[in-house]
């Protein structure tokens, strides 16, 4: 059966009527997009222009560990858990 | 019960010497507005997706695009705690969001349960708001899993062992294979994350922030592989303090949200100043207070200070637990400062049921 969208329904809008009514786990989120998005161009800038300056507040650009070593058979480890052994992770 | 840190640095953590004590209305009006938070949480989360805001939110460039695929992707999520200011007054004000790597799940979801069950005193006859552990037996069979699910933390703490090992308990109980490695010994052959018996980690709960997997070596190989993680990776998107002021921007003046800003002196009044990726109540500056810790330096988040209520002498939050988007209880941690540190007292609650 063919399920009519209602007037002036956005894609989003469709995607997250049809995730509640098959009763799918990730309907919240689908529904979650699809309210935000009626949402945009109502809010001025949060963050007054200050996108640049926080992003080098931990390392993590660019970086290609063990590049190249693509179809290796040989197993790294020690990549994680550095700043673990270091700081506590629990919130 | 197998709850290994009762103590912690050789003072006592579990306080059963104490209670909250709540109306079924008081414990509706924090489950109201968990859920509203939460759905705040969704629709911001999208917004921060779709404009592009990680330089505010503290987020690198080279990590956005893995939060980005994993939001689009609609990966879900687990669980998270909300650390709420309620006096019984007011409504509950949301401090911030534990959505990436949140504790003291084992003592909310089982050991207060059983106090309340196995107790004689003020506890006979009274209800706790607690379906954390039957949430998460759920959860664990609709988050979309392979049959194998690793699950790892970093080493030498005991804490966050109990509550990984919990966890895998409730996977296991779900039906899911659940074995165990630390962080350090993830292995990477190039195309693949290994575990020490060299098979491919498809899937893994790691007790290890989002901010320090992308910032350590293997951080890079994340994208090359299949590997699906659990919290998934767009839970550093709320995880940021900096997080804490959009929700107030798209949000203004909701009830259960507090003035804050990504400059100081714009609540219009006393504020508290929070590392963005900072933890366990470190390197806090609040009226009268100073915390140390390891995140100086960082950007700081300035939120409307709201001191918590003392009851007894003690400064009590309320971590309101969110299991695969649900409100499914609550925990009670307290303090003898207006600080909650990683060594502040969980504390059980019960209340009167209808």
């Amino acid at each position: 059966m063919l399920g009519l969208a209602g007037c002036g329904e956005s894609a989003r809008d469709r995607e997250c009527r049809l995730a509640r009514e098959q009763n799918r786990p990730d309907a919240a989120q689908l529904c979650a997009r699809s309210q935000a998005s009626s949402r945009v161009g109502s809010f001025g800038s949060w963050y007054y222009g200050r996108s640049g300056g926080y992003g080098q507040t931990y390392a993590g650009d660019n970086r290609s560990a063990f590049a190249g070593r693509s179809g290796t058979s040989t197993v790294a480890r020690g990549g994680f858990g550095s700043t673990g052994a270091r700081a506590s992770s629990g919130g | 019960m197998g709850f290994a840190f009762a103590d912690i640095a050789g003072e006592p953590y579990w306080d059963e010497a104490a209670h909250y004590r709540f109306t079924a209305a008081e414990i509706e009006e924090i489950e109201t507005a968990t859920t509203a938070i939460e759905a705040m949480t969704r629709q911001a989360v999208d917004y921060a997706v779709r404009q592009g805001l990680n330089g505010p939110l503290g987020i690198p460039d080279g990590a956005w695009a893995i939060l980005r695929k994993s939001w689009e992707a609609q990966e879900p999520s687990l669980y998270g705690r909300l650390d709420l200011r309620y006096d019984g007054a007011g409504p509950p004000k949301l401090l911030e969001y534990n959505a990436d790597t949140p504790t003291a799940l084992f003592e909310a979801g089982v050991i207060q349960w059983e106090w309340l069950e196995s107790g004689d005193g003020p506890a006979q006859g009274m209800d706790q708001f607690n379906s954390i552990h039957e949430a998460l037996i759920q959860a664990w069979s609709n988050l979309g899993l392979p049959g194998r699910v690793h699950f790892a933390c970093a080493r030498d703490s005991e804490e966050d062992r109990g509550t990984v090992d919990y966890l895998r308990d409730t996977a296991i109980q779900a039906g899911i294979e659940a074995p165990f490695l630390h962080m350090d010994e993830i292995g990477w052959d190039g195309r693949r994350f290994l575990d020490l018996q060299g098979a491919e980690i498809a899937a893994i709960f790691k007790l290890y922030p989002w901010d320090w997997l992308l910032a350590e070596s293997f951080g890079a190989n994340i994208p090359r592989a299949a590997t699906r993680w659990i919290e998934p990776a767009w839970r550093l998107i709320p995880a940021s303090k900096a997080f804490l002021s959009l929700l107030w921007h798209l949000f203004p003046e909701h009830p259960n949200l507090l003035p804050a800003h990504l400059e100081p002196g714009k609540t219009g009044g006393p504020e508290i100043a929070k590392p963005l990726w900072g933890r366990e109540g470190a390197n806090i500056t609040a009226p009268g207070i100073v915390t140390d810790g390891p995140y100086a330096g960082q950007p700081m988040l300035y939120q409307a200070y709201a001191e918590l209520p003392v009851f007894g002498g003690r400064y009590p939050v309320v971590g309101s637990w969110i299991i695969a988007g649900e409100a499914r209880g609550i925990g009670m941690r307290e303090d003898a400062t207006p600080i909650t540190r990683d060594t502040s007292r969980f504390v059980p609650h019960l209340f009167a049921g209808e």
